[in-house]
């Protein structure tokens, strides 16, 4: 298995001239097209509401594959892995442009007025679909009491942004409600979750989440990248342990940018709706995800010649271990979510599954639009990628391996589909450009960095002391 | 197993590279009743000994499929048919609460067979072997690496296993056999 390839820098690098050192240029240009697509969506009236949940999908379905290769680096420097080290450099590449994704946030955090809990908290009724909704509940809140209603509009449109007296104004209609007959007992039960959830949608905290997050990522995800890089000329072998003593701080400040940056710009989509399992559910998403990117890209670098000497089938049949075992981490999380709500049968938490099965235009009209969605994920997100994958002979061959991994990817994009876009209309599959746009947007512009730092650096951690126990790994 | 008395040769090595190459020749030899004993799992002597894919698998598959079947199979039988009962406003025979019994039942089918088979396959118990008749083989749990070679082989020959064995540089080469026996140099 040794080789005979020198390792130094200059053998590691991507050739002039070769598929990969324009690679960046075909990502830039499938970004440039997407994003003006996008952003002229958003400039009209009609698509700018759809534009924020098409792009939440699209940043989400992004993300979780640069949040989860900086995982896949941060669990290799903490356990001081030497199997991974030939493979660590692309998952290095794939979290470099975690300060792309913080800046490609922007967009949602000038869109918040888009978000259903705006309203509640600010006080100012924006004009979308999913606001009606809400609206409509406000005015089945007040309609009994009669006048009180056009008072309370009153109030709340002349203090603007001042969250108390929206509060104030939804307490009352809460009051109201609770004496009237015949009302949807649901609906009592949105109104006071969000009641109790005024604290966290306070505007001032969540730009202060975002701005945590953003650093988080900026700093983490430029750190080990640099550290990582910086080890190629020195040799220096304190690099190996400065990574290593940084990466448990670094795991725990991944672990709440990520959980909490899902609660704040995906969960509150649905502001009413909570579960606590969720930010470990878009953990596994993130695990899945990038193990399928770390394996479609080296795969593709050793399909252009490189890579042949140091990446085998040991390390393609443990990324490929890796990939299954958080395939079905992924349908354990999401199934105890599940059994948990459909047991309690809450409804502020039933809400979820109902969008996302039953619930059609016409009540009781039996399985709703998205519930084809749900069966799609269940058996193809899970069960045929389990039997697929559950071979270890199937893991060692390359391309049953590679046919896995882009299999999962595109299941992860119809995953995150389906924990937004529910959301934008309940009662609706409604597939837009804008679907194709955001994600091609996002995709285009993150990957163009990506496979742009890739030709500037060496594509193994040529300096990395553990590099020959990498090079000589084999499954017992 | 014949009523022969099993006798084996046994070489010893000071590091794990020569052991693998030991087990690499006999491969290549045509032995298949050979055995590599070391201190510690060595990587790549799976592939050294020509080892084929553990048959595991396919006792594991089996049973976690009968796990799950059966546990199926209980449920209906009890919630669904014999004795109905509505918990928490749910159907009496519903899928979502049977799922963590089929899974832990699964789980339980196909560890007991992954233990049991392991056993089968590697055919342990086994209270007695001739190997531990020699004073040397302890430090293979220690810091020594051990190939024995089976009579029971039928490439084995007491000459020409020997010569095969002097080749790949050994510290030590014994023949070993059941202690009450005398190892006769006319054996096979």
């Amino acid at each position: 298995m040794a080789s005979n390839v020198e390792i130094s820098e200059k053998n590691f690098m991507i050739r002039e001239g070769g598929p990969w050192s324009s690679a960046w240029k075909v990502a830039a240009f499938i970004g440039a097209v997407g994003a003006l697509t996008a952003v002229a969506g958003a400039m009209t009236a009609e698509n700018a509401h759809r534009f924020v949940y098409s792009y939440i999908f699209g940043y989400f379905t992004i993300l979780t594959i640069a949040l989860g290769a900086l995982f896949f680096v941060l669990i290799q420097r903490l356990t001081s892995a030497g199997w991974s080290v030939t493979v660590r450099r692309v998952a290095e590449f794939l979290a470099s442009g975690l300060p792309v994704m913080a800046v490609l946030a922007l967009p949602i955090l000038i869109n918040i007025k888009h978000f259903d809990w705006y309203e509640t908290v600010a006080g100012t009724p924006g004009g979308h679909a999913s606001l009606v909704e809400t609206q409509a509940y406000a005015e089945e809140h007040t309609a009994p009491a009669g006048e009180a209603k056009p008072e309370a509009k009153e109030a709340a449109k002349e203090h603007g942004a001042a969250p108390e007296h929206a509060v104030a104004a939804e307490h009352g209609a809460t009051a109201e409600h609770a004496g009237h007959e015949g009302h949807d007992p649901n609906h009592v039960a949105h109104v006071e979750t969000l009641d109790k959830k005024k604290g966290w949608f306070n505007l001032n905290f969540f730009y202060g989440r975002a701005v945590f997050y953003i650093l988080a990522w900026v700093i983490l995800g430029t750190m080990f990248f640099n550290l990582s890089v910086r080890q190629d000329k020195s040799k220096e072998v304190g690099l190996t342990l400065r990574a290593q003593a940084a990466s448990p701080l670094a795991m725990m400040a991944f672990a709440l940018s990520l959980t909490f940056s899902a609660f704040d710009w995906v969960m509150a989509l649905d502001p009413s709706w909570f579960s606590t399992i969720f930010g470990v559910y878009v953990f596994s998403t993130a695990a899945v995800a990038s193990l399928a990117v770390i394996i479609l890209i080296t795969m593709s670098l050793r399909d252009a010649g490189y890579l042949k000497s140091v990446v085998n089938v040991e390390h393609f049949h443990d990324l490929g271990k890796l990939m299954f075992g958080f395939n079905v981490f992924w349908a354990y999380i999401g199934f105890s979510q599940f059994l948990l709500i459909w047991y309690a049968g809450l409804p502020e938490e039933t809400t979820y599954y109902h969008y996302r099965w039953d619930a059609s235009a016409e009540p009781g009209a039996g399985a709703g639009p998205w519930a084809g969605v749900s069966l799609i994920l269940l058996v193809f997100h899970f069960v045929v990628p389990f039997f697929l994958l559950l071979s270890r002979n199937v893991k060692r061959k390359l391309p049953s391996l590679k046919l896995g991994a882009a299999w999962l990817l595109v299941m992860h994009a119809v995953d995150w589909y389906w924990f937004v876009m529910p959301n934008f209309k309940h009662y609706s599959f409604e597939f837009h450009w804008l679907d194709i746009a955001c994600p091609m947007a996002v995709g285009g512009i993150y990957f163009a960095y990506v496979f742009f730092r890739m030709t500037k650096h060496a594509l193994i951690p040529v300096g990395d002391p553990r590099i020959q126990r990498a090079i000589h790994f084999h499954n017992a | 197993m014949s009523d022969k008395t099993l006798t084996l040769y046994l070489a010893e090595y000071e590091s794990a590279g020569a052991c693998v190459h030991a087990a690499e020749k006999l491969r290549d030899a045509g032995y298949a009743a050979f055995d590599a004993h070391t201190p510690f799992p060595v990587h790549g002597m799976d592939q050294a000994m020509g080892l084929p894919d553990s048959r595991l698998g396919w006792l594991v598959l089996p049973a976690g499929i009968t796990g799950v079947s059966l546990g199926f199979l209980m449920i209906w039988w009890m919630n669904g048919v014999d004795y109905p009962l509505i918990i928490g406003g749910k159907p009496a025979f519903s899928i979502p609460s049977m799922v963590p019994i089929l899974f832990e039942l699964t789980i339980l089918f196909s560890a007991l067979t992954a233990v049991f088979g392991m056993f089968g396959l590697n055919q342990l118990p086994r209270h007695h072997h001739p190997i531990f008749n020699s004073d040397r083989f302890a430090s293979a749990t220690d810091d020594k690496f051990f190939i024995s070679v089976e009579s029971s082989d039928p490439k084995f020959n007491l000459e020409k296993t020997k010569k095969l064995l002097e080749a790949t540089h050994p510290t030590n080469i014994e023949l070993v056999a059941d202690k009450d026996d005398e190892v006769s140099e006319d054996a096979p």
